[in-house]
């Protein structure tokens, strides 16, 4: 009888099998035989986990197993069916007498001591007991040979045996499904730790650095191979370098690519044992052939092919190879796979979308440089002709006549030109107070000495418009913290708002008062006022009134908008109450700091 | 019959902290028990987590049954009692007569045999069962021999193997629960965050992860809040409909104590009476008390943290009829936290590059804005300076200021120039500004556009031919104004940098698939550098040529050819040679 015989069963757990071989001696101690012997279910065979009683037996060819070849051995679970077929039913345990079943059904028969009469033991007689699971699969078997008396078992001792393999069964059942929990918490935490350290954007070589010794543990598995689509990166980590020359070439590679793309739409993952059996498997038969002779070349006894996906999408693929010797793929772990598959994929994802993002900031940054660069150019464009222009009107001016009346036109050409100056200063400056990167001087700040500024600034204006100014200040300092020339440039916008939509012979009026937490500058005068629908969007970007009388008042448009600005980047906020006609009252408010300056402005 | 658990509390529900198949698997095997080692009742006591041994199963006697199932004891007692009695390999027997003081248990009313040896009622024999790294796990008690005798040394033996299978089979069993335990945490962290990785969204990723932890922790809500960089928090609440009261302050208090938990690399629970890993302060304290009359029993504080950093925190709670928070869980939920960390971690980095998106995408829209407003400004003023220059008389000036009056009206018309283009350029490169698309004959355009070059091909002497259908019309789809613009910048471009006898030609036709038409001008004149050709279509690109240099121009005429081609959906090509000469192609939708 031919047996294969494995030296080290994957599954041979030190305490697995005390536990088993301690029931193996209960029986040949309590229950009376001379040799006992407990196997269960790996795939299609039963393998020898537990001898008792027994320091070696023979095959039924005559050769001798010593105990340690006895353990590991395996027999095919049809042999035992073929003697269960034949067997008088004892209860728990059935009995296979002598002759009626072939002696190469047995993995062992036991010489033993003849006695004579109808009840004796013959040598080839056995009893077996198969265990099932809950639902009803065999699992394992008992079986018992050469009883201590020398003949079949009484009704007493049967009735022993019974409740003495009910017992051993419930253990035996116990530990194997203890085992199979066992596997499957490794699995889920191998797979755990892949996917948690994949979710922290590693590439992939260094993820099967930190991971893939686990990860193959946990599938039992010698190599693991990972490949992204696009990305042109394929890694192999395990203890099996031979797989590399044989996996990568451009036919497998390609045959891999599609099968990923056809598996994850089924959302399955496939196997290709060296024998040739498949499973799932979406290959050719050439395909196959292909991949054997890589499992060949890697000595390997199987592959496992998990697709890498999110979505509707494909994104690669996940292989796992298993050595010579090895079981095949349980079907959890084949569902184990398959999800690490759609887990990674689900973090490729999501690092790709990430990544675009970061491109597309990369983009925009680009396209606000040029932006910047462009508004340079603008401002520059525009300067340059004004210059000249001014220039050559100052020469024409003093070239012509006191009385020539070109020189109205050249008065207006210096305002206008002035004018067209000013909106591209503005036009340089919102810019620069739009982009967070301008630096900002953040300073204490006396608003009073910036309102001198400003009034002495504008004094010459007053007398050509026929206003009036008038500022009101606290005697001691009033200080906010921010940068002194955006704030003055505030200030001035602010007033020389109030001044552009005044009428002649009218005044405006600057008071500053302090609160607690912040400063108040209110800027009144007694123009001609905003409607109620224009206050609304008066600090929006780039208002303009549709108010014939303020479109009639030559101005840049943008002051306002630069008052905002400046505002937001100091924490400010302005107000406004109006009546058309009637006047304009601004009140900004600014945080305070509540110190007194360090430096002057 | 001795009890191996004294009633301490009674818990008359077993699942509470073994599960019934482990209940069932303990029940068989002091059945069997009792059937093969010949002995009348057996019962098997369990250590549990808190050191107490739990009497889970009971057999042959249904009084002993009612008495002793479900009871606890501590295990010294049972040591301290053992210590009496004489040691038979796993067993322990105890005679009555060395109890002086014993714990409450079963006797079992039953006539004692007049021998020797004879078994007493209160009798103990105990055997202890240790798992493979030498724990004890469990306790078994025999009573009523069949024989009615003490067992003498041959059915010591017997009793021997039967303690060491009921051993194996009895840790296996609660190995067996505390593998399944373990898996279920796995299996269902894995689930939380496979849920929760779905998303780069921070509320997202919070709600989905809610979901999936209310469902596998056992809890009756839960409070999930992520840390964000301004100092707010985002926050995912379930709940059964029990909740604290609500208070200002409970979302301050789980971030202190979140953080100072991910420093310590711990969770913390919170009972009625007790603090577990937490401090006793004013904090704590304020969460205890309001535990105390709500239906919630227990909190546990899980920080979510990346290496140094805390980005969250996760609360949990139970009402007081569920069990206390294991070991097992606090550590299932603190390696949760650390993979919940991880996903807001992303969840945020994306947010941010977000957010950064945004601001960059409305600055620039703001920049647009920007030019165009101003370039609105300057159309006022700039036409007034055109007129005014127009109005001053050139009759009685100095020769030397008509000059000056002549280079104001070059620059004035310059400006013009510029701010019509630059108008242009808005509009055209505005995404805003809807393209209205018609059906566009461009052979009418390119004609008068050649006849508008008259003048200057003339006076250069140069030689311009335009090859078209001679009867056919050529038809765009796009805006007849903005193709105009196409054609005339183009064959303007050309004249301005063809020598002095140069030839310009002017191709349009269909292309061959007839899906585009083509608009080609090319020269002979001075080419364009490799480098140049790079940046032909920005905004002011100046040419390092100083032959180009030297011809005056917006700078924006390419510019505004390259935003019109490709709003229309079409695409410009140039082929161009330094000192040979320029091609410009234009493909452009066809039209009708």
């Amino acid at each position: 009888m031919s047996t294969s015989t494995v030296a080290t069963p994957t599954w041979s757990e030190q305490a697995f099998q005390d536990a088993l071989q301690i029931i193996a001696e209960g029986l040949t101690e309590l229950v009376g035989f001379g040799m006992a012997v407990i196997s269960v279910r790996r795939g299609d065979d039963l393998v020898v986990v537990a001898v008792a009683g027994a320091d070696f037996a023979h095959r039924p060819d005559g050769t001798e197993d010593q105990r340690d070849d006895m353990l590991g051995a395996r027999w095919p679970a049809t042999w035992l069916q073929g003697l269960l077929d034949v067997a008088e039913d004892w209860g728990r345990f059935k009995f296979v007498p002598h002759g009626r079943a072939p002696a190469a059904n047995w993995i062992w028969v036991r010489e033993a001591a003849v006695v004579s009469g109808e009840d004796a033991w013959h040598p080839n007689d056995g009893a077996i007991a198969p265990i099932h699971d809950a639902a009803g699969r065999l699992v394992g078997v008992i079986s018992v040979d050469d009883p201590v008396t020398g003949r079949y078992p009484d009704a007493a001792q049967r009735r022993v045996m019974d409740k003495y393999a009910d017992e051993a069964a419930k253990v035996v059942l116990s530990v194997l499904e203890r085992e199979a929990l066992e596997r499957r918490l490794q699995l889920a935490e191998g797979t755990r730790q892949l996917v948690r350290t994949a979710s922290r954007h590693l590439a992939l070589d260094a993820l099967l650095d930190e991971t893939g010794p686990a990860f193959l543990e946990a599938f039992a598995a010698s190599g693991l191979w990972l490949r992204v689509h696009g990305s042109g990166e394929t890694v192999l980590t395990g203890s099996r370098p031979q797989m590399a020359p044989g996996v990568p070439t451009e036919a497998i590679a390609l045959a891999v690519a599609e099968a990923a793309g056809e598996l994850w739409q089924r959302q399955q993952a496939a196997i290709v044992y060296d024998d040739g059996r498949a499973r799932n498997a979406v290959l050719d038969r050439a395909q196959v052939d292909a991949v054997r002779q890589v499992l060949t070349d890697g000595e390997l006894s199987s592959v496992l092919h998990a697709p890498i996906g999110a979505g509707s999408e494909c994104l690669g693929s996940l292989i796992l190879g298993r050595d010579l010797g090895q079981p095949d793929w349980s079907a959890a772990e084949l569902d184990q796979a398959a999800e690490v598959g759609r887990d990674l994929g689900r973090i490729i994802r999501n690092g790709r979308t990430y990544s675009r993002m970061q491109e597309l900031v990369r983009e925009l940054r680009e396209l606000d440089a040029r932006k910047r660069h462009l508004i340079a150019t603008i401002s520059h464009e525009l300067k340059n002709p004004l210059t000249v222009l001014l220039a050559n009107r100052d020469l024409l001016e003093s070239e012509i006549e006191a009385d020539d009346p070109a020189l109205g036109h050249l008065a207006d050409v210096d305002a206008n030109a002035r004018r067209m100056s000013g909106v591209v200063d503005n036009l340089l400056l919102l810019s620069k107070l739009a982009d967070p990167d301008t630096p900002h001087v953040e300073r204490d700040v006396d608003l009073r000495l910036l309102l001198d500024e400003v009034e002495a600034a504008y004094g010459a204006d007053m007398g050509q418009h026929g206003v009036t100014l008038r500022v009101t200040t606290p005697a001691e300092p009033v200080v906010v913290r921010g940068d002194a020339g955006e704030l003055r440039t505030m200030l001035a916008n602010m007033i020389g708002n109030g001044i552009k939509f005044s009428d002649d012979g009218s005044s405006v009026e600057v008071t500053v008062s302090t609160g607690r937490d912040a400063v108040e500058v209110a800027v009144v005068d007694h123009g001609i006022g905003i409607s109620a629908e224009d206050q609304e969007r008066l600090f929006s970007d780039f208002f303009r009134s549709q108010d014939p009388d303020a479109l009639a008042r030559p101005g840049s448009g943008l002051g306002l908008a630069i008052v905002d600005r400046i505002l937001r980047r100091h924490g400010g906020r302005a107000e406004v109450t109006s009546t058309l006609r009637g006047g304009t009252t601004f009140l900004v408010h600014l945080p305070t700091t509540g110190v007194t300056p360090t430096t002057s402005v | 019959m001795p009890d191996p658990a004294e009633l301490i509390e009674p818990s008359a529900v077993h699942a509470a902290w073994l599960d019934d198949l482990t209940y069932s698997a303990l029940q068989l095997i002091a059945e069997a028990l009792v059937e093969l080692a010949g002995f009348g009742v057996s019962a098997i006591g369990v250590v549990r987590d808190d050191g107490l041994l739990h009497t889970a199963a009971v057999f042959g006697n249904d009084e002993a049954r009612e008495q002793l199932a479900g009871h606890t004891t501590p295990v010294e007692a049972l040591h301290a009692e053992l210590a009496l009695g004489d040691r038979w390999g796993r067993f322990t027997f105890v005679p009555h007569e060395r109890l002086t003081e014993r714990l409450p248990g079963w006797v079992g009313t039953y006539d004692v045999r007049d021998v020797e040896d004879a078994w007493h009622p209160e009798d103990l024999l105990v055997a202890l069962f240790h798992d493979d790294a030498g724990r004890l796990r469990a306790a078994l008690a025999i009573d009523v021999p069949d024989d009615g005798r003490r067992p003498g040394p041959e059915r010591r033996a017997v009793l021997e193997r039967f303690a060491a299978q009921a051993e194996r089979a009895v840790v296996s069993a609660l190995e067996k629960a505390r593998i399944a335990d373990q898996l279920r945490l796995a299996e269902s962290a894995r689930e939380i965050i496979r849920r929760a990785s779905s998303d780069l969204d921070v509320s997202l990723v919070l709600e989905r992860a809610g979901d999936a932890l209310l469902a596998s922790t056992g809890s009756s809500g839960l409070f999930l809040r992520a840390f964000t960089d301004d100092g707010r928090s985002i926050v995912a609440v379930r709940t059964d409909g029990t909740r604290l009261p609500r208070q200002p302050r409970t979302g301050a208090i789980a971030e202190r104590s979140s953080r100072e938990l991910w420093r310590r690399q711990q969770v913390g629970a919170i009972y009625r009476d007790e603090l577990v890993n937490l401090d006793d302060n004013e904090d704590n304290r304020t969460i205890q008390s309001l535990i105390q009359d709500s239906p919630i029993a227990s909190l546990l504080v899980v920080p979510l943290g990346v290496g140094d950093e805390c980005v969250g925190s996760l609360t949990l709670s139970r009402p007081g009829s569920a069990p206390r928070w294991t070991a097992a869980e606090m550590a299932y939920t603190f390696d949760l936290g650390g993979d919940l960390g991880q996903l807001l971690l992303n969840a945020r980095a994306y947010d941010r590059e977000q957010r950064l998106a945004d601001e960059l995408r409305a600055l620039d829209d703001y920049k647009n804005r920007l030019i165009t407003t101003v370039t609105q400004e300057l159309r006022r003023p700039l036409s007034a300076i055109v007129h005014d220059v127009d109005l001053i008389g050139r009759d009685s000036l100095p020769v030397h200021a008509e000059r000056a009056l002549d280079r104001m009206e070059r620059t004035s018309e310059r400006m013009v120039r510029l701010v019509e283009d630059l108008m242009l350029l808005s509009r055209v490169a505005d995404p805003e500004h809807e393209l209205t698309r018609g059906p566009v004959d461009l052979l009418p355009i390119v004609r008068d556009v050649s006849e508008l070059t008259e003048v200057a091909t003339r006076e250069r002497d140069l030689t311009m031919r335009v090859r078209t259908p001679a009867f056919t019309p050529v038809i765009a789809l796009g805006d007849a104004v903005e193709l105009d613009r196409v054609a005339v910048n183009l064959v303007n471009n050309a004249v301005k940098y063809t020598h002095t006898g140069g030839t310009i030609v002017i191709t349009l036709r269909q292309t061959e698939e007839k899906d585009m038409v083509e608009l080609i001008v090319a020269d002979d004149g001075i080419g364009i550098s490799a480098d140049d050709q790079q940046q032909l279509f920005t905004e002011f690109f100046r040419s390092t040529n100083p032959v180009a240099l030297a011809r005056p121009g917006t700078g924006l005429g390419l510019a505004i050819v390259d935003r019109i081609v490709r709003r229309h959906g079409g695409r410009i090509e140039v082929t161009s040679e330094l000192g040979v000469g320029t091609t410009f192609r234009v493909l452009l939708p066809a039209g009708g």
